[in-house]
């Protein structure tokens, strides 16, 4: 009795890249298959369980998630649907790459989903000199060249800088 | 490229991008442009685009404006509106050649129609090689034409990517044509 108790209690104890430590309640962690993956394969018992690549602000935010929808799971989607757009409503992108990246590596389906979604509909509408910055990616064309790609769809680019 | 996110992240965001938006990207670096006009690429946008009957789709067409005249545009299809990426000269019956099925509607006369001929859109979603010929676009495309009303021969392949080639489009489309019909790229490569 007392076992099951303490089975249904259960706690983890995550660690961010940062060293701040998160106790996790088992069904939230489950939202996670990396994490139930090592819960099934039993190696993670009462240790702690680092997450070298995600930053306490992150987690802090990847848990909250975690927490609603695992107390949510049988209340109604419209809810936690609301809750989706508004937890990423005022999210920087920097924490939103964190966010897709934390979610990626601890294979959060519904959480990737969301923030990928929110970054794709963020950039749809900018000009890809701000994409550019938006991704930290070098630009190797020469002016020429960009001007020439550019040119091959110019209809693309009508009221664009 | 970006070592910001890794490709497979990079990819999944992209694929969620309307054909529009990805064809002003392109010019971002070298990597990105070939990774957006790259087969696999087109085929994932595909896919994700076709659950979405929201999204835009890019469509190739030809048209007989007049006789023994073929022409393939690869056209965005925006919805509301239509926009012509790319005219390509190819030879007749490039299209059958890949198995697809050639809708004719030619109106009594066969008369030039000034409003062009982009008539067909969409994918039959799920039924790999079956295209399906949404004939109700014409009347969008060009306001005033209705559907029977109007000269076009038409044939349409739903692609989902700025795709600046048809041999790149090629690609696509084998994707979905279940035929083992061959094309010699080089025959309608642009």
């Amino acid at each position: 009795m007392a076992s099951s108790i303490e089975n249904n209690n259960e706690k983890l104890t995550l660690k961010s890249s940062d060293g701040e430590e998160f106790l996790v309640e088992k069904h939230v962690a489950l939202q996670s298959t990396l994490l139930q993956n090592m819960l099934d394969s039993d190696c993670s018992s009462a240790d702690v369980i680092p997450l070298p690549k995600i930053d306490a602000r992150t987690l802090a935010l990847v848990l909250g998630y975690c927490k609603k929808h695992a107390d949510a799971s049988s209340s109604k989607q419209g809810e936690l649907n609301s809750f989706d757009s508004e937890f990423l409503k005022d999210m920087d992108m920097g924490a939103l790459f964190n966010l897709v990246l934390a979610a990626n590596f601890m294979e959060i389906k519904g959480l990737l989903d969301i923030a990928a979604q929110k970054i794709a509909d963020t950039i749809k509408d900018k000009p890809h000199q701000e994409v550019r910055e938006i991704f930290h990616v070098e630009n190797d064309y020469t002016p020429e060249e960009e001007a020439a790609v550019r040119e091959e769809n110019r209809w693309a680019f009508e009221g664009f800088p | 490229m970006s070592d910001y996110l890794p490709q497979d992240l990079l990819i999944d965001i992209l694929t969620r991008l309307p054909a529009e938006s990805l064809v002003r990207l392109t010019p971002v670096c070298k990597s990105w442009h070939s990774l957006i006009t790259g087969p696999k690429f087109i085929s994932r946008h595909l896919h994700r685009t076709a659950s979405n009957p929201d999204n835009d789709r890019l469509l190739v067409s030809y048209r007989t404006d007049e006789p023994k005249q073929n022409h393939y545009s690869l056209v965005v299809d925006c919805k509301d509106s239509f926009r012509q990426l790319k005219t390509l000269d190819l030879p007749v019956g490039a299209f059958e050649s890949l198995g697809y099925s050639v809708v004719d509607l030619r109106r009594d006369g066969g008369k030039e129609d000034p409003a062009e001929g982009i008539v067909c859109s969409s994918v039959a979603v799920g039924a790999l090689g079956l295209l399906e010929f949404v004939l109700g676009v014409a009347s969008a495309f060009a306001p005033g034409v209705s559907r029977g009303s109007r000269a076009l021969t038409t044939v349409a392949v739903a692609v989902s990517s700025p795709t600046m080639s048809l041999s790149r489009h090629y690609h696509c489309a084998q994707s979905f044509a279940p035929s083992s019909a061959e094309v010699d790229e080089t025959m309608i490569g642009n």
